[in-house]
Parts: C-alpha cells; structure tokens; sequence
C-alpha cells in the first residue's frame, strides 16, 4: 500500500538566496525521536568554511521540502563545544539564518547543534481501528539532508518506537540519490551514512511505527494565573484545556463491552486517551479542583507525587473533552519583591506527553498595579494588557496580561517566564478604603432611610 | 418621669433585650434553615439538581445573557424538534428574574461577580429562610410572638418544604412558598386592619407569586374562599371589602402581565371564583347598605330573592360562557385533583410523573413528624377562638389536606399550615405549663402541679428534640441527593460517585455536531438540553402529548417501524436509561409501560399495552418476555450486548430480579452503539443513515456481520510451533 500524494513543491526562491555554496557540510548527523506525540529532531552538523574568508552566517533548513511538517514548535541552535545558544532567526518558513557569535576562517571547522520539535505531523494510519488493535503512526520526513549546502557525510536514526516498517513515497525526489537500507542497533532504526550528497537532497519517505499511545492534543489552553493584592502567600492557578485525541479513530461506535472487555482503563499502554499525568516534581496542589462544563468531575487522585486526571470517558480519536484545573500554591516560590515584584513562573504545567496548539498565558495583576515588562525564553505571537473586574474590584479591575503562545509542547513547561509589575501598598490601602468606604455609605444609608417617615395615617 | 411599665435588667430595658433576643433567635432559625439545606453541596458540589431545575438553569443563563425582552420573546429551537417552544411565552418567569436580578446585583453594585449556576443553586435556601420569617409573621397575626417563633423553626426545617428548597433544587417551588406565606401574611394583616396599604402589598406579593408558580391559582381560589365563608358566616365588614376589592382588582391586574397567564384570570374557570366573590361583595356591601337603610323584615324578603337570583344568574352565566368557549374549561391536572383516577384513565402523561401520585401515608409523617399529630389540636385552637384569620387557617388547612392526599408534590402547600397550627398548640401548651407562677402560688408548692409541668415540659421537650434530630436525618438522607449524580459506598465505607449521566451527557456535548438531534424519553429532555446542550424532541415541558406519543410509539415499536419515525425526525441519536447492571430502578424499562400506554392513546391499533405482558400478565423481560417485548426498540436498546457481561451464563437484571437469555441477543440494524456510560447506565445509539448502496438496513446489517465473521475467522490462525 502507497501512498501518493500531490503536492507542488516550491522552493526556487528560498534556493536562489541560500545556494551561495560557501559552506560544506562535513558531518550531518539526523537523530529523530518517536517516543512521544509529536516529534523530537536533533541535527549535528559540523560545518567547514570554504569560502576564502572569514563568514559567520549560516542557513539552516528544517529537514522537509514536501510540506510534511505541520508545524514547529521550538528551534534552537546551539554551538556543540560550549553549548553556547546562538541567535537564529527565521527568514522564512521553515529558513533559519544562523548569526555564528564569532566569524569562522576559511578551512575551519565548528560544529551546530540544532534542536527542534514538530507537532501536527504524525498521522494514523490506518484511520479508524477497532479496540484491540495497535495504533500505528506514520510518519513521513525526507530522508536525506535539506540543507542548502553540500553534505559530505551523512546519517540518519530513529528512536523511540518498538516496531516500524519503512514505506516509499512515490512523491518528487532528487535523482540519482545513493540507497540507504536501514538496519536495527541497539533499539535504534538507522540509517546511513551516505556520503556527498547535493544541496538539497529529497527523498521523501514514510515510516510507519507502533505507537500505542494517544495523540493528546490541547487546541487551546487559558492558563490563568491570579496573583494576591495582600500579603497572602498563595496564587490560585486555574488552567482550562480543550483537549483533543489526534491519533486513530473507532472504527465503529464505542462499545462499553470491548471497552471493559479489554481492561483497557488499567493500561497505560492503549492509544485512547483515559488519564492525564501530571508529574507533580517540587510541587504541592493545594485545594485543586477538576471539573468541566457540566460540574466537578470526582476521577482526580495523586499517585505518588503524581496528579492523575481522568476525564469523564475515554478519548479515541478525534473526541473532546474541555476541562478546568485549577489549584493554589505558595507565591514565596515565584514572587520576588526588589524595587518592583518580579514574578518568575512555569510556560506550562507539568501534563506529560501532550501538545498545545494555542497557549493563552493570562496573569491577573492586583486591581491598579502597573505592568512593567514579560520576558519569555521562547518567542510569543502577542500580548496585551487589559482590565478585568473580578471580585470586589472597585476601580478599573484586575490588570490582565495575556500572552499568546502557539506550537508548545509538554517539556516546554521546563522553562519559566518573568513578569515584572509594580503594586504599592498605597494603591493597596486606598483600595481597602474605597470598599470600606462604600460599605459605610451604605450603612448610613440603610440608617438615614430608616429616619424617613413612611407611615400613612 | 419613669415609665412603670419599663422593667429593666441591669439597666437595659427589658423591651430591647426582647428585640434582640429575637433578632439572634431569626438569625438562627435562618442558619438553621440555610445549612440544613447544605447537605447536598458538601457531600457533592454546587450542581443543579433532578429535572426540571435544569430548565430553569438554562432559562436563567439565557436572561443573563439576552436582554428581558429577547428572554420573552425567546423561541427555543433546541427543543421540541421540529416544532420548537415558544419558551418566553410559556414559563414563569419569576424565578429566573429573580435570580438574575440578583446576579446583576451582586455583580454591579457589589462587585461580586458570582457564577450564576451559584446563585441558581443557593437561591432556595437563601429564600427558605426568607420563608421562615413570613411564617412568623403569619403565625404572630394568628396568636402571638411566641408561636410565630415556633412556627418559623418548624417551617425552616420541615423535611416536607426542605424537599422541594435543598440547594440546587432550583425550581418554581423554591420562591413561591416564601411567596405564599407573604401573600397570606400581608392578606391577613390587611384583612384585619382594612388597609389599603397591605391589600397592595397583598396584591404584589401576588403578583410575584403570579410570576413564579403555576401553583399561584392555590391563593386565587383561597382567599375568595376565605371571603366567601366570612360572608357565609355573617362577617361581612367594610375592613373585608377595602381589602379583597383592592387585593382582586389590583392582583388580577397584575397577573394579566406576566405573558404565560395573559388573559386567563378572566377566562378560565380556576379564576371563576375569584371573580365570582369580587361580584358576590359587591352585592353583600350593597345590601348591607340597605339593611342599614331599611326595617328588618323587609330586608329578609329582599336578601331571599337577591341570593336566589343572583346565584341562579352566576352559575347559568358560568354554564353559557364556558359553552360559548369564553370560558375555558378546566385543565386536566385540575380535574385530576378531584377524581384520583381521572389521570389514569384520560392522561396518562399527567400520571406517569410520579409526584403526582396519591400520598402514602407514612409520607406524612415522615415529612412533618410529630407536627402532623399537633396539627388537629393547633386547628381544634383555632376554632376555640375563631376570629376572622383562624377561619383562614382552618379553610386552609382543610383544602390543603385533601390536596396533599391526592399529590404527593402537595404535601408542600400543606407543610405551612402545618407548621402554623402545630406551632399554635404548642405554644399553647407551652404558655400553659411554662407558667410556673401559680405553681409557686400560695403558701405550699404543689408536688403533683410541678410534677404534671416537668412532665408535659420533659415530654415536648423530648419531642422537640427529636424532630429536630428527624427532620435532620430525613434531610440528609431522603432530599439531598441531586439525582444527577448517585452516591454508593464502596466496601470500605468510602464514597463512590455513580457519575453515569454527566458522562454521557457530556460526551454527547463534546463529540457530536452542535445541531445534532437526540430523542429521548421526555424525563430527560431538560438535562439533555441543559448539561448536553443537543436539541431535543420532547422534554419535561409536555405540552404536545402527540409528540411525546410519537416517542413512545418510536421506543415501543419494532425496528423498522421506529426508523422512519426516526428518519423523519431527523434523529441523529437515541438515548436510553438502563438500569439493570447497577440496580438503579429509576430506568427506562419501568418507565417503558407509560411509554406504551401513552403511544396507545394515540395509535390504539398500532400499539397495544396487552402485548407487552407475558401470556400470564407479567411484565418480564427474561425469556418468557413477549414477542412484541423482545422486538421493541426500547428493549434491543436496553439489553444489546448486555448478557455478554456474564461470560457466557445469561445476563441478570439487577432492577427486575430476571434472567435475560445469552442465546437470545437482541439483533440491531437500524442504529449502532454510539457510547454507553461507565455502569451502563445511559446508553446511545447512532441512528444508521440510509445505506449507500441503497440496500434495506437488515440486509446492510446482516451483510457487514457476515463481514466481520469472515474477519474473525481469519483471525482464528492454526498454532505455528516455535522454530528454533
């Protein structure tokens, strides 16, 4: 069974600015992790200048050329020696211009390390299967470098699956590419290595895997963060997922029979979607709640300093479940007060092995502080500063950021974001008194109605 | 200049400390009302509760979030499909004013942005304590402080009005009795006094009461009756004619304005009454004006003739207005309150919901406790002293306890009163032997006297004691539970959350087409709407009985006959409750009878009750279960795949205690298992569309399990021994 696929491949533009042929590369080293739901690609490349000076750009191309890459959620570049990151910037899709942070002198070499994730890539096949069977993932990536320069040396690996099967794309290809047969070492699917390939070499193929695993997906998620006005030493978390399954679908209706049948519930090992881990690390939830649009959902219990989520029915493919989590925690671990607070807290939370399509990171400021500055270690789409009353707000509301992030993924939730805003205890203090105030007018009030004389004689 | 009637202690007069011992007794009647009623939330959540309060949830949710006039205007196209509900002009709308009032209220001028579902939950208990104060203002009117104190602590925790206020049981109910009790307070206060003042006051509180509850024709027939008997018994005053006229014109008025009542006040027969009474003091205060004008003998002869012909005149104008149609007849739930068996035979809608049984008799007991055996004595007071109010209590009472024997949900309109009179006699009782002044009388203490006191005293005490402790118990036990959510223990104690219902309602709302079309049975047309938010053909609202008969007769039919009601409704999904893994009674089988019944009302030749029974009249399931039973679509529902959990023995029904054959499973073709919920409990099926090759759905059905038999048998590979 093949799969053939249309597609128009256009890339002209991008290899008239990038074939300058200035660079080689010497090693070029693919290693790709299917471990998860979507996938990890660790490219080392050591690079040699052949030009006849010193240069310090480099162009990187994501190993694709036939748009099989849905989309990519975090590229970073580093330099292998001192694992010093090195600033890169995406000219175009899927085109990173690499700024070396020193020029490097004809001849010499130096070797990059590329980091990068892609979700929205796997796909199931076949679609739809019934309970008992395995899903399998296919996977479709171009075997051979996509790089703009001339390989001389080249490999390609695969971890993080149990079982594949490579499949031809009968799709575009560069000609008179040399064959790569796979072979099996030590739990690892290789490739390779082939040596002096052209710029831009394409042959697309497929690898179709065991994944038994669910595709978990959040198409969106509010992480909502409500930072005390007081001194209080907590901050509530409230985060709201809409959670999907991207893997394979039932091939008919869910029948409860097979479903108890099979003891799937109890296995980790089944591709429908029946808990959520959250790994808690350092962490303590206090009064958490789980619960969705139709009230509290009771299946939540820690187990072994994990939180375990169980949504109300299992999720095959291409089922929903919205949910609501929410809990406090203690604000001494994230809050620092130097002349203004600085706020230093988690991307995401720790749920383990899902990806996000659309993060909405909202801080909820005390009512009148002022927002300083957000600094992320990843790039965002946008933010924006608004208000928001909640309770008893009495000016303009809480001040609400909300930083829009896409493409995020599980490991991200690593990295922590600052925040820096400036509340004062005036501002704290003359709120006090505005409420206090308010519930004295009305008490005089209520009193000085109480003088008037309604009685009708 | 020193007041000799001020009795101070320790400087403070004896007066204020009175008032404030009664602010804080109010303040915990309140408290005790309030957390009484808390039960359900601790042991579960803030949910709205049973049926018909999802309706109202929904209602609320679309005024806060539409303006008042989109909200009267609202045409529901979520329900009732393809008809629709016109849903603004055809619901009370008190309740969900009322708690959107609060909700804007909070929100706006206190800041406290409340989640409506919050208000909507903690709205019936807030209003109970609301209740217990009228009570005690109505009780005060009948004898004095002291039994109005009483009577607001037995109407606070009375199981039989905790039953229908718990919190979340967000229903009509929860505000109208607080409404009751103010409209028969500010009546009986005006009454009294002849204020015009209080009748208007009386006339509001109607109206709200109007707005809230269908029940609201209970105090438009009440109170003329009240006059009426006044009259009867020669009480007329001009005190009695300021109030009732101020109270009709204005009430009546009033009442016209909420869109559901419109101009029924003048045309239908339950408010005949009313108006009659208005007429009938026209003419007393007429001829009372007379007699005061005219010698007495003469005023006999003319008081004959008048009462003669004006009656003979009322009940002909009543016969040829309700002939003529200007009248409309009365409603089927009214005629039902006087004959028990009038439902049975002509409505079996109105019957099949089960409050509107006749009360059991433990049921009194049960909701009241010791005050259901104070109650006569508290009545037997009233006639000892009966002034005009205490003809009210006793009108009242005697109404309401026929009524309360016909339907069980009445038992709520009869709890007041209860709690009124019973309040009445022990506070008699307690005025009586608290009075420890003459034991102490003379010279010598009587043994006997202080021993009869400490008896009676020890004795109500006990009993006070113990009410309180039942009404706590039956609370906990019987009212708290939302019926949306099951509680069991597990082995060890711990508790165990049944959840099956929100499961599938919400599996429905995340994983089926916004627009999709589910039919159930109308019990749970409201969750489906409210907590699936899926459109619905028929629900708790049952105004067209033909359409709720058409999903009968879907359930009651074989296959082929319910796939083109099916098809014709454009039914998406089928829903079923279905006890018998679980042993929750409350399933469709056992209401599958009504559902027959219903249909046959409509198509007496296509479905019939008889064939449903076994040939010895048994409504069995097993194996003997009839032809027409095992063909049903209902029952392919219920039991597809279900003996299959029995590893080969045949399936037992935990509800109905029977066996259902593993040889002889239900065979479906004309819709397919969709979801079925952790305990089986909720089970949905997808309609099957038309097939694509244009073959007849058995054959398709019969085709693809051919299909999948050849697939097993592939599966089925001989054993290949190990090579080596």
């Amino acid at each position: 069974m093949f799969l053939i696929l249309l597609f128009i491949l256009n890339l002209c533009c991008g290899q008239l600015v990038l074939s300058d042929n200035k660079w080689i590369n010497q090693h070029y080293t693919r290693s790709i992790d299917l471990s998860k739901g979507f996938v990890k690609e660790i490219d080392i490349i050591d690079i040699k200048n052949i030009d006849n000076k010193p240069q310090d750009v480099y162009y990187f191309t994501i190993n694709d050329g036939f748009d099989s890459i849905g989309s990519i959620s975090l590229f970073q570049a580093i330099l292998n020696e001192n694992s010093i990151e090195v600033v890169s910037e995406e000219i175009e899709s899927k085109i990173y211009k690499i700024n070396l942070p020193f020029p490097i002198s004809p001849n010499s070499n130096v070797e990059l390390k590329f980091n990068y994730i892609y979700s929205n890539t796997l796909t199931p096949i076949p679609g739809k299967i019934s309970l008992d069977d395995t899903q399998q993932l296919l996977f479709k990536t171009n075997k051979f470098p996509f790089s703009p320069y001339e390989t001389n040396d080249y490999s390609l690996s695969f971890t993080g699956m149990t079982k594949g099967q490579e499949m031809e794309l009968h799709l575009n290809k560069t000609e008179n590419l040399p064959v790569l047969e796979p072979r099996v070492e030590s739990n690892t699917l290789k490739y390779g290595p082939a040596f002096d390939l052209p710029p831009f070499s394409l042959q697309p193929m497929g690898l179709m895997y065991d994944h038994n695993r669910p595709l978990t997906k959040a198409n969106n998620l509010y992480r909502s963060i409500w930072l005390p006005a007081s001194d209080i030493n907590k901050v509530s978390i409230e985060e709201y997922y809409e959670l999907t399954n991207q893997g394979a679908q039932l091939d008919k209706g869910f029948s409860r029979f097979d479903w108890m049948k099979g003891r799937y519930e109890s296995t980790r090992n089944h591709w429908a979607l029946s808990h959520l881990e959250i790994p808690l690390l350092n962490r303590n939830l206090e009064e958490h709640y789980f619960i969705d649009k139709v009230g509290m959902n009771s299946n939540s219990k820690f187990i072994q300093n994990h939180l375990l989520l169980q949504p109300r029915f299992p999720l095959f493919g291409g089922w929903n479940y919205n949910f609501t989590l929410g809990w406090n925690e203690e604000l001494s671990k994230f809050l620092h007060l130097n002349e203004d607070y600085i706020l230093k807290f988690p991307l995401l939370n720790s749920v383990r092995d899902v990806v996000y399509d659309n993060v909405y990171l909202e801080f909820y400021l005390p009512e009148s502080s002022e927002f300083k500055n957000f600094s992320s270690p990843i790039p965002y789409e946008s933010i924006s500063v608004d208000n928001e009353l909640s309770y008893l707000d009495v000016s303009k509301g809480h001040v609400k950021v909300t930083v829009h992030y896409k493409n995020l993924f599980d490991n991200l939730h690593k990295l922590d974001v600052y925040l820096t805003y400036k509340y004062s205890k005036t501002d704290f203090y003359l709120k006090i008194g505005k409420i206090s105030g308010f519930v004295f007018i009305g008490l005089i009030s209520y009193y000085l109605l109480g003088l008037v004389n309604l009685n009708i004689n | 200049m020193s007041n000799v009637n001020q009795l101070t202690i320790y400087g403070v007069d004896i007066q204020l400390i009175r008032t404030l011992l009664k602010i804080i007794i109010f303040i915990s009647i309140a408290g005790a009302a309030i957390s009484s009623r808390l039960f359900s939330v601790i042991r579960f959540e803030a949910i709205i509760h049973e049926f018909d309060p999802w309706f109202n949830f929904r209602a609320t949710k679309y005024l806060v979030t539409h303006s008042y006039y989109e909200f009267l205007n609202w045409f529901d196209d979520r329900t009732w499909y393809p008809l629709g509900r016109v849903t603004g002009g055809t619901l009370y709308p008190g309740l969900m004013v009322t708690s959107g009032a609060i909700w804007h209220i909070l929100k706006n001028y206190f800041k406290l942005p409340v989640d409506i579902r919050n208000i909507c939950v903690l709205l019936a208990p807030a209003f109970s304590g609301l209740t217990a104060i009228f009570t005690y203002f109505l009780t005060k009117e009948m004898k004095d402080s002291s039994a109005g104190l009483l009577a607001a602590i037995f109407m606070g925790i009375a199981p039989g009005y905790i039953s229908r206020s718990v919190a979340g049981s967000y229903d009509n109910e929860a505000i109208a009795i607080t409404l009751l009790m103010a409209t028969f307070y500010f009546w009986i206060k005006s009454m009294k006094i002849g204020s015009v003042f209080y009748a208007t006051i009386t006339a509001l509180c109607y109206f709200y009461m109007v707005s809230a509850w269908g029940g609201y024709v209970f105090i438009t027939n009440l109170i003329p009756l009240h006059v009426f008997v006044l009259l009867l018994m020669g009480r007329y005053n001009p005190k009695l004619y300021t109030a009732y006229t101020t109270w009709y014109a204005l009430g009546t008025l009033a009442s016209m304005q909420i869109p559901f009542v419109g101009f029924l006040p003048i045309r239908s027969n339950d408010h005949m009454a009313a108006l009659g009474v208005f007429g009938l003091l026209q003419l007393v205060a007429f001829g009372d004006y007379v007699k005061s004008k005219v010698p007495n003998k003469q005023f006999k002869s003319f008081l004959i003739v008048s009462v003669v012909f004006v009656f003979g005149s009322g009940i002909a104008a009543l016969f040829g207005l309700t002939a003529m149609g200007w009248i409309a007849p009365w409603t089927g739930r009214f005629y039902s309150l006087w004959d028990t068996n009038y439902a049975k035979i002509h409505i079996p809608i109105i019957a099949s919901v089960s409050e509107h049984q006749p009360t059991a008799w433990p049921a009194f007991f049960f909701d009241t406790s010791m005050l259901i055996w104070l109650f006569p004595a508290g009545i037997y007071l009233c006639f000892q002293d009966l002034k005009d109010e205490h003809v009210f209590v006793i009108i009242y009472s005697v109404l309401c306890s026929y009524f309360a024997g016909v339907m069980v949900r009445l038992m709520l309109t009869l709890t007041p009163v209860i709690c009124v009179s019973g309040a009445i006699a022990l506070s008699k009782l307690f005025d009586v032997y608290l009075n420890i002044k003459d034991a102490f009388h003379g010279d010598n203490i009587s043994i006997s006297k202080v021993i009869s006191k400490l008896t009676v005293l020890l004795s109500f005490g006990f009993y006070l004691f113990y009410f309180v402790l039942h009404c706590t118990w039956v609370t906990s036990n019987a009212y708290s539970s939302p019926s949306v959510v099951l509680a069991s223990r597990n082995p060890d104690g711990s508790q165990n959350l049944i959840d099956d219902y929100r499961e599938a309602y919400y599996w429905l709302r995340m994983n089926t087409p916004e627009d999709a079309k589910v039919m159930a049975w109308w019990d749970y047309g409201y969750q489906i709407g409210g907590m699936a938010d899926r459109t619905t053909l028929v629900d708790n609202n049952t105004w067209n009985n033909t359409h709720i008969a058409t999903v009968g007769k879907a359930m009651a039919s074989p296959e082929n006959v319910s796939y083109e009601i099916l098809k014709k409704h454009d039914v998406d999904y089928v829903l079923v409750i279905f006890g018998g893994l679980l042993g929750y009674s409350g399933d469709d089988i056992n209401k599958f009878l009504w559902m027959v019944r219903i249909a046959e009302g409509i198509w007496p030749d296509e479905i019939k009750e008889r064939d449903f029974f076994t040939d010895r009249g048994e409504y069995k399931m097993d194996k003997d279960a009839s032809e027409t039973m095992k063909n049903s679509l209902m029952y392919k529902l219920c039991y597809w795949r279900f003996s299959e959990l029995f590893g080969g023995r045949d399936g037992v029904d935990r509800v109905r205690n029977q066996q259902i054959p593993i040889n002889a499973v239900p065979e479906l073709n004309v819709v397919e298992e969709a979801f079925t919920s952790e305990n089986w409990i909720v089970r949905i099926y997808k309609v099957k569309d038309l097939d694509n090759v244009g073959r007849d759905l058995y054959d398709a059905t019969k085709f693809e399990n051919k299909k999948s038999g050849k697939r097993n048998r592939i599966v089925k590979r001989p054993k290949i021994d190990l090579r080596e």
